[in-house]
């Protein structure tokens, strides 16, 4: 792996730069389409727009942590070090999207349900994922260096993966204060306003665009540092 | 330095221990998934409905439940100059009624709408009433404009 030239090759500059103006567009759209137009929900009031915010963040959190357990059933088959430099960027960046969802809903749930926080199923679970992000990163951090560290994490983060689904459909199996499914595969199709459901998705895409240009920057930064660690042991 | 204890096993006993791997971590993973669902299935639900609250019956001293219900309009009714209130809450399915007390704040945005459900925690008294330390309003699961 030492040699290989550590910045990406200038395809690779160019997807980037596409992503920061797509990203860049995408966001100010979801502004637009959050503040001006999506209509104000009659039960909810004004509160309810930073649902724009809080949907797509924690979806991508559960999406974040399912990346990570493929990337690493990939690097536990095949030993790779490009795939677990994947799992690791992800998350990294899952665990910064997970707390923006708790930060988020508990913003939200303050003046909807008259709590800050309640050990609802899906709350609880959602805690749950954020500690075993956390408890990842500190095991990458603190447990063993170079590839026995990495298969430890392929481990954990197979196990921790099991919980994504489980937060999915907690709303429908147990009862919740948190709302049933408004948007995906298992939710109704009328839950939504049509003007609503267009700045979902938009958010979506945008925060999605967010999510994977951070994965690329911190993926090509945790193959410079497995670079100099390597050129460090080398050395010694 | 050996960077991958795995090198010096020899190729076909190496593909069968990575089988061996893979099927005793799909059996943990497996284990594991179905412990979490069982367990959160047969723990003590988040709440109770009015209809449960008044099957199971009065709730032993020092403990606390959540019951869930819907506000029966017009049934609120604060005391003069105090903070506590009075209200009825009915089954969001039968037609079953639980009279309640609650002393404190009231989350007013949404408590009083048609579409809310309430989460009550207290202690349901041996005098039928339901004592209220915390209210939690459950929003409806389907978003509209206003008109």
């Amino acid at each position: 792996m030492v040699g290989r030239p550590v910045r990406a090759s200038r395809g690779g500059d160019h997807f980037r730069d596409v992503l920061i103006v797509a990203g860049a567009i995408l966001m100010a759209a979801t502004l637009y389409l959050t503040f001006l137009y999506a209509p104000t929900d009659a039960n909810l009031g004004v509160s309810q727009r930073i649902f724009y915010f809080h949907v797509p963040v924690a979806i991508l959190s559960l999406l974040s942590v399912v990346v990570v357990a493929v990337a690493s059933a990939l690097h536990l088959f095949r030993k790779g070090e490009r795939s677990d430099a994947v799992a690791y960027a992800s998350a990294e960046v899952g665990f910064v999207f997970c707390t923006i969802a708790i930060v988020t809903g508990a913003i939200w749930a303050k003046p909807v349900w008259g709590v800050w926080w309640t050990w609802d199923p899906k709350l609880t679970l959602t805690l749950v994922l954020w500690f075993i992000y956390a408890s990842y990163l500190m095991l990458r951090a603190f447990g063993p260096k170079g590839s026995q560290g990495a298969r430890y994490g392929a481990v954990l983060a197979l196990i921790g993966a099991i919980d994504a689904p489980i937060i999915y459909y907690a709303a429908e199996l147990w009862r919740s204060t948190h709302p049933n499914l408004i948007i995906g595969p298992a939710a109704p199709g009328d839950a939504l306003d049509p003007k609503m459901l267009v700045a979902v998705l938009v958010s979506l895409i945008a925060f999605a665009v967010l999510f994977v240009f951070l994965i690329i920057e911190r993926y090509n930064l945790k193959k410079a540092e497995t670079d100099v660690d390597e050129i460090f042991q080398y050395a010694a | 330095m050996s960077i991958n204890e795995t090198d010096d096993i020899p190729e076909p006993s190496r593909m069968a221990h990575r089988i061996k791997v893979f099927v005793g971590l799909a059996v943990v993973i497996g284990a594991l998934g179905f412990l979490v669902y069982t367990a959160f299935q047969s723990a003590s639900v988040y709440f109770y409905t009015v209809s449960e609250i008044k099957e199971i019956g009065p709730t032993d001293e020092g403990r606390l439940v959540k019951v869930n219900g819907k506000l029966v309009q017009g049934s609120f009714v604060r005391e003069d100059a105090s903070t506590i209130a009075r209200f009825t809450l009915v089954d969001t399915e039968r037609p079953d009624t639980l009279s309640a007390v609650h002393d404190g704040v009231i989350p007013t945005d949404l408590f009083f709408n048609e579409h809310s459900e309430i989460i009550l925690e207290g202690s349901y008294g041996d005098d039928g009433v339901f004592y209220s330390e915390s209210i939690l309003v459950k929003c409806p699961s389907k978003y509209v404009a206003a008109s």
